[in-house]
């Protein structure tokens, strides 16, 4: 390049004022600025690739590390998602036996059978989630039909009187283990139960009715709103079939139909409660708590009645 | 951040002295890094949403916050929340309203109404019809005395379900497309709350299929047994037609008389009542017995 040339000094802020100037006219005063700003330019450039320089005329760093807050940028993607932190609970898990890991699973899944075993333990805590969620659709404008000042007050109270421990909050983790064995143990006694001839088909639709009316019923839960997901409203369905599962158990036993209808009253009422509770724990609406649990009771009692008629 | 704020901090940018307003310093600077780089002119300013308030003093902060908008395409859940957006007062008015078929009052034309009562009203009626069968099965079986064991039918549910949902959401929509596409009609219901006033009028089988549990009971008096049944059909079918028609007809009077054809009215709900017959002689054959009256 000869040292002739001498490239057109632009102001970017003034494009709309720029203008060929005709070769003719060729400044002969060198401007200083211009080899400065090359030499600056490619000295930044240098010192970003090196060592991410700071502060230069061209930052390269503020591509690398930008200094914006993305979370902003993705709300639009992300308003109708509930974005739900999971608390890390176990240590480092890569090094530990493998009777560890499963002894951790079998535990967390003895623990929510535990709460539908006896749902009452979760009342506490499914009273301060209900107060959140009531708080939360006041704030989002949701019409739940519940008067929100006569709540308030009395449960702030109960809350600051009894703190919850971090061993309550553990129980709001999901897994779908315990609703497959209940299904395969419930398909199978049901099958066993039939007439040989289609007890292959009656196993393999009971399994597949439990299996579509959850998703359905999980479908629903979603659809009413909430904070609960899909797949946390499939597990907590799933667990509190516990008590149907003892109905088929004992319908083994029991031939006579009165007592089996006893015993259906009694179990059907015992899953609905336990998962009238797991469900507000897992954050349904408290207005639509009713609506939530209604097709879930109308599962349950189809279920059980299955197991009276066989 | 909430929605609420959000809002707040682009009406202070609007705001005409923003350079100079010292309470906005916090927040200027940050909306200049987040995004390039626009002239305050441009900004577009959404309206403040109203049905949000102010966050009262004493309430926690980390409360879940969940959209109330309906945005959304057909294939995301978020769309149909719109169907769904009752609560469990409302959901027992619609009820009590559907069995309450001399009412006079109603609500605006406009309304959607909602797929809940629809879905879950009829799976209640087809799991009572089920129960109803199957228990006046095992109390004949138990009457009789005898160690014979009942035998349910499973193609009784899998009719039920057929039946039920196919009148509760295929008759609306046809009459839908025939009054508003064929016939050019306006000022009629939305679709969805055509089946939602399908689907609250099941509700009236309720006490029908409970009724007829009883009919175990007589199963040794063949004139008594037939008369329950016949009673508990023709009530759960006259109160659920009842019930359709009350609501329909005088909108469709309307809009019939608007273009001049008020007979026409006549017709079209002449042909629901003529489907609801087809439903009650459906219902009476497949789950009580054939149609003899004796």
């Amino acid at each position: 390049m000869s040292k002739k040339w001498k490239p057109v000094a632009v102001n970017p802020d003034e494009a709309d004022d720029f203008e060929l100037e005709p070769d003719t006219i060729e400044p002969d005063v060198e401007t200083p600025v211009q080899p400065q700003q090359k030499a600056s330019s490619t000295q930044a450039q240098q010192q970003s690739q090196g060592q991410g320089g700071s502060s230069s005329f061209f930052n390269f760093s503020n591509f690398v590390s930008p200094n914006i807050d993305l979370s902003q940028s993705f709300n639009p993607l992300l308003k109708n998602e509930q974005v739900r932190e999971h608390a890390f609970t176990g240590g480092d898990t890569l090094d530990e036996p493998v009777w560890k890991t499963l002894e951790r699973d079998f535990k967390a899944i003895g623990q929510r059978l535990l709460s539908v075993m006896w749902p009452a333990s979760l009342s506490k805590l499914a009273k301060i989630q209900q107060h959140n969620l009531l708080i939360a659709a006041r704030n989002s404008g949701i019409n739940v039909g519940i008067n929100f000042d006569q709540l308030g007050q009395d449960l702030e109270q109960d809350i600051a009187n009894t703190p919850l421990d971090d061993s309550d909050l553990k129980k709001l983790a999901w897994d779908l283990w315990g609703p497959l064995l209940f299904t395969l143990v419930f398909a199978v006694i049901l099958g066993l139960m039939s007439p040989e001839a289609n007890s292959s088909e009656v196993f393999s639709g009971v399994f597949a009715i439990v299996w579509s009316t959850l998703a359905v019923i999980a479908v629903n839960i979603q659809l009413l709103g909430g904070t609960i997901s899909f797949f946390n409203a499939l597990s907590t369905t799933g667990y509190a079939m516990f008590p149907l599962l003892l109905l088929a158990i004992t319908s083994i036993f029991i031939k006579w139909s009165f007592i089996r209808f006893i015993l259906y009253v009694i179990l059907v009422a015992w899953s609905v409660y336990a998962a009238t509770v797991n469900l507000k724990v897992h954050g349904v609406l408290p207005g639509r708590v009713f609506l939530a649990i209604y097709p879930v009771g109308l599962v349950y009692a189809t279920l059980g009645w299955l197991c009276v008629i066989t | 951040m909430s929605k609420a704020n959000e809002n707040n901090d682009l009406l202070d940018i609007d705001n005409d002295n923003w350079l100079e307003d010292d309470t906005n310093l916090s927040t200027t600077p940050k909306a200049m890094t987040a995004q390039a780089y626009i002239p305050p002119d441009d900004f577009v300013i959404e309206p403040e949403v109203p049905s949000a308030p102010q966050q009262l003093p004493g309430q926690s902060s980390d409360s879940p916050h969940i959209s109330n908008n309906f945005d959304g395409g057909v294939l995301s859940v978020n769309h149909y929340r719109r169907y769904f957006n009752l609560n469990t007062t409302e959901f027992l008015q619609n009820c009590a309203q559907a069995l309450n078929f001399v009412s006079t009052k109603t609500d605006s034309v406009e309304e959607i109404g909602d797929l809940y009562g629809p879905i879950w009203v009829t799976a209640t009626v087809i799991f009572i019809l089920f129960f109803s069968n199957t228990c006046s099965g095992l109390l004949v079986s138990w009457v009789q005395g005898g160690d014979s064991t009942y035998k349910y039918n499973f193609d009784l549910l899998t009719g039920a379900i057929s039946l039920l949902y196919g009148y509760t959401f295929l008759i609306p929509t046809i009459f839908y497309f025939i009054t508003v596409w064929y016939l050019k009609l306006t000022g009629l219901f939305p679709l969805s709350r055509l089946i939602s006033i399908y689907g609250y009028a099941n509700i009236a089988w309720v006490p029908a299929a409970i009724l007829s549990i009883l009919r175990g009971f007589l199963v040794n008096h063949t004139i008594l047994s037939s008369a329950l049944k016949w009673i508990s059909v023709l009530f759960g079918g006259v109160i659920s037609c009842a019930s359709i028609l009350v609501k329909v007809f005088p909108v469709t009077r309307h809009s019939c008389v608007v273009v001049d054809k008020e007979k026409l009215a006549i017709v079209l709900c002449a042909a629901l009542l003529v489907a609801h017959v087809g439903l009650i002689i459906a219902v009476k054959v497949s789950f009580f017995g054939d149609l003899s009256v004796v």
